[in-house]
């Protein structure tokens, strides 16, 4: 069965018809367009599918994207605007070689911005915060680097609270209780709910940041690929070339003559190319 | 790995909720919470409702209160609520166990309710449960309101006496005494995994800093949470420094039915080492807490 659901998107409301079985994971890629969320074990183990979900992280494919109507949900597209501490964790991924292949990127950047709130931070606790997120390259030592690079250069950054997700939980007063573990009369209890329904997205006054840039776009990701066809023919032909020349004048396999001319202290033998034929 | 073909109904309160759980009866139904048990299950079509009912919209759940014997916890409350004030100081032992279910994004969704009605025998929230003799509120339009002791409400692995158009809507857990010294360890393969075995421990102090009272509860070593307290209750009556906690886990353990298999076999040896650290654990935080007040 399909249903249509309201959300807001990195601050962009949309609104999108979606089978009753669909995951939030599956509607931000393939109804939404949002395809830098990404989706590895599909059953919560390996944290690449990250998002917020009210000011809170959630493994996107353990939500139901029925479930998430009415929600305030950013990926990593929108991860610059939602919090000042978006864009210096990016950077600081780049620069710490905190990603090799990049799937699991989006969600360890999602994971460690709520990481950033804290106010005390070190290696160990960066640890245990991202153990929900795998990366089956880096070895995550340049990613708590980053990570604590961030912290220390911009102190913990809040993220926006949204819907009292992360309020602390209100308590009232439990009234008369009985003989025995509790009170048997329910009805005139108090109750105290933290946070109250929403049925339209809430306005945060963000304005939507990444409509223009879908990756739907035809003409631009015909150019984009057209420029990447002719980038592997220009290298496949440039290295044909080298070869052929290489061939002609029977030079060993090493740089051409002319760099030994600019670096005249490393005689050929001993160039590291040489040594490990 | 996607869910099956499911009908999703979201209610907006209660009453809405205990309705379409009782117009449903005919079909598969399962009620979904935050979902980090049922959605992995969903994916992997081992559990393939006709519909699901999410409570997600039923703000009403999510409520505490505190009396001066009892607290009551509602539904929806979340794992990561679990682990913060005010419930960190009112009920240090779920505390500590919830901070071991899953990770960060998990427990920012799961709910105690939720975890309850799963029923999952790794699962550490069922076996705080047992072990602070709670009393679980189901819910359902035609028989109302009934409590059932946590003891009686696990049947067996993801099985419980919640009927098929009941709703859990809250636990009653009694307060800790002041004083109280807890334990809970468990073992996993990894941070963050379904326990292979675990232990928690509650010791309470009476007159004189012996011990009044003494449980001790074993989870993932069978097909619910088990509770070994009878074994514990030599220790009734002495002070914690006393006790050889060695072999009370010994005896508890060695309680257990035969194990059926390596993997049971294994479990119940980790179980002993769970159950001796959380004594311990217990007799330590039991001192310390009587230790504070002396002075």
């Amino acid at each position: 069965m399909d249903s249509e659901i309201s959300l807001r998107v990195n601050g962009a409301p949309e609104r999108v018809a979606v089978p009753d079985r669909m995951t939030l994971a599956d509607a931000l890629r393939d109804r939404l367009g949002r395809t830098g969320t990404k989706l590895g074990c599909e059953q919560g183990v390996c944290g690449a599918c990250t998002v917020l979900v009210d000011g809170a992280t959630a493994r996107s494919c353990l939500v139901l994207a029925g479930q998430a109507a009415g929600a305030d949900v950013v990926t990593v597209e929108g991860l610059a605007d939602a919090s000042p501490a978006g864009r210096a964790l990016q950077a600081a991924f780049a620069r710490n070689d905190a990603l090799q292949c990049g799937f699991c990127t989006p969600g360890f950047l999602v994971a460690a911005l709520e990481l950033l709130a804290e106010e005390q931070l070190d290696e160990a606790r960066v640890r245990d915060g991202l153990s929900g997120n795998l990366c089956r390259c880096t070895g995550y030592g340049g990613i708590v680097r980053a990570v604590l690079e961030v912290h220390e250069r911009l102190g913990p950054v809040p993220l926006p609270d949204i819907a009292g997700a992360r309020s602390p939980l209100a308590v009232s007063e439990q009234a008369s209780p009985v003989a025995g573990v509790v009170s048997r009369s329910a009805a005139n209890r108090v109750r105290t709910g933290a946070g109250q329904e929403q049925t339209e997205p809430p306005d945060t006054g963000r304005p939507s940041t990444d409509a223009g840039r879908r990756p739907t776009d035809p003409g631009r990701a015909l150019a984009r690929s057209g420029a990447a066809v002719a980038a592997v023919v220009a290298c496949y032909v440039a290295w044909r070339w080298w070869r052929s020349r290489r061939r002609l004048r029977d030079v060993p396999l090493h740089p051409p003559h002319v760099l030994w001319v600019c670096v005249p202290t490393v005689p050929p033998a001993q160039s590291s190319i040489e040594r490990r034929r | 790995m996607k869910p099956g073909p499911v009908t999703l109904r979201r209610p907006a309160s209660v009453e809405e909720c205990l309705d379409v759980l009782r117009s449903e009866r005919e079909a598969v139904v399962k009620v979904i919470s935050g979902g980090q048990s049922l959605m992995p299950l969903l994916a992997l079509r081992m559990a393939n409702p006709d519909v699901l009912v999410d409570i997600g919209r039923l703000d009403e759940l999510i409520h505490l209160e505190v009396g001066p014997e009892a607290v009551t916890i509602g539904a929806r409350v979340r794992h990561h609520q679990l682990t913060e004030e005010p419930l960190r100081s009112l009920l240090p032992v779920l505390a500590e166990a919830a901070g071991h279910i899953g990770h960060t994004a998990i427990r920012n969704r799961g709910t105690i309710g939720g975890s309850l009605a799963h029923a999952d025998p790794a699962a550490e929230l069922p076996a705080v449960m047992v072990l602070l003799g709670a009393e679980i509120e189901c819910r359902s339009a035609s028989a109302g309101t009934r409590l059932v002791p946590a003891a009686e409400f696990f049947t067996g692995p993801y099985l419980t006496t919640l009927a098929d158009d009941e709703l859990l809507t809250a636990v009653h857990v009694r307060r800790p005494g002041s004083g109280t010294g807890h334990g809970f360890v468990e073992f996993s393969p990894r941070h963050g995994d379904y326990a292979r075995a675990g232990a928690l421990a509650t010791l309470s102090p009476g007159p004189g800093s012996r011990i009044a009272a003494a449980r001790l509860v074993l989870f993932a070593v069978a097909n619910r949470p088990v509770d070994v307290s009878e074994h514990v209750e030599v220790a009734v009556g002495a002070r914690p420094e006393e006790c050889d906690w060695a072999s009370i886990a010994q005896a508890a353990v060695a309680s257990l039915p035969a194990p059926i298999d390596t993997d049971r076999a294994n479990r119940y040896r980790l179980a002993l080492a769970a159950a001796r650290r959380a004594l311990r654990h217990a007799a330590d935080r039991f001192a310390a807490t009587r230790g504070h007040h002396g002075q």
